[in-house]
């Protein structure tokens, strides 16, 4: 089990992770717990806002990937907010905005959940 | 040793990439090289870190790295005195996983998208990944 906290917050249906700086495998496996118990908690829209975060590895990022299609089998979906343009094209280049909705902030990525 | 070159050797060690993306990011700063482009080079030098840590069976547990900085680029070589690999059956795989939709081995793929030039050679004797960002 990670020890790594990471901060939850929920609005309306929406449960809000925020990212750490430095996206890797331990954070990734702490962000996924942290996913688990909501989807236990009958949450299913999950928010990862990730304006803190300046840099991911992509082993943290497949364990990302590993989180949205869990949610997807819930029948819930997952977004990004506030990602730095680097961080954005990587995600790009492993196929993430196939997957994922990313949106410039929390205000608009809740709204795009919300009415998903 | 050049004095346009920065020389740094670090442990496999969790996380131990940050302290080269740390020294990556002062010398980007220190040639003017814009923040996404810095930003560019942690993320690819992250990847390679970690290849070299999880791939390359160094007995040394250890990295080389040395940082050539000009008016130009930023050019980064990292050696790991490994075992080495072969670079066709590198690519195989990594298409294979591909087509399986597996979610790992993506460092190879990150590294080349980053950086404007990259060269890899192999031999039993290590791997020398060599990248560059212009200016």
């Amino acid at each position: 089990m990670s020890t790594e906290s990471i901060p939850v917050t929920v609005n309306g249906k929406v449960a809000i992770v925020t990212a750490p700086g430095y996206v890797n495998e331990k954070s990734a496996e702490a962000i996924s717990e942290e996913c688990s118990g909501l989807i236990n908690d009958g949450v299913s829209l999950v928010l990862i806002d990730m304006r803190d975060c300046r840099m991911v590895n992509s082993v943290g990022v497949a364990i990302i990937i590993e989180i949205i299609e869990v949610l997807g089998e819930h029948g819930g979906s997952l977004g990004f907010c506030s990602l730095s343009e680097t961080i954005a094209k990587t995600f790009q280049i492993m196929g993430l905005k196939e997957l994922a909705g990313m949106y410039s902030d929390q205000e608009e990525a809740l709204a795009a959940l919300a009415a998903a | 040793m050049k004095t346009d070159d920065v020389d740094l050797s670090i442990p496999m060690l969790p996380d131990m990439e940050l302290t080269a993306t740390t020294v990556a990011e002062s010398l980007g700063a220190f040639i003017g090289l814009e923040t996404t482009k810095i930003d560019e080079v942690k993320m690819a030098l992250i990847e390679a870190c970690i290849n070299a840590f999880e791939h390359s069976r160094s007995s040394e547990r250890r990295i080389d790295l040395s940082f050539k900085i000009s008016d130009k680029a930023m050019t980064i070589t990292i050696s790991d005195g490994g075992d080495g690999f072969d670079m066709d059956d590198a690519l195989r795989r990594i298409e294979e996983k591909r087509d399986k939709g597996e979610k790992r081995g993506w460092g190879l793929t990150l590294i080349a998208e980053l950086m404007d030039e990259v060269d890899i050679a192999s031999s039993p004797s290590g791997t020398l990944v060599k990248m560059s960002k212009y200016r």
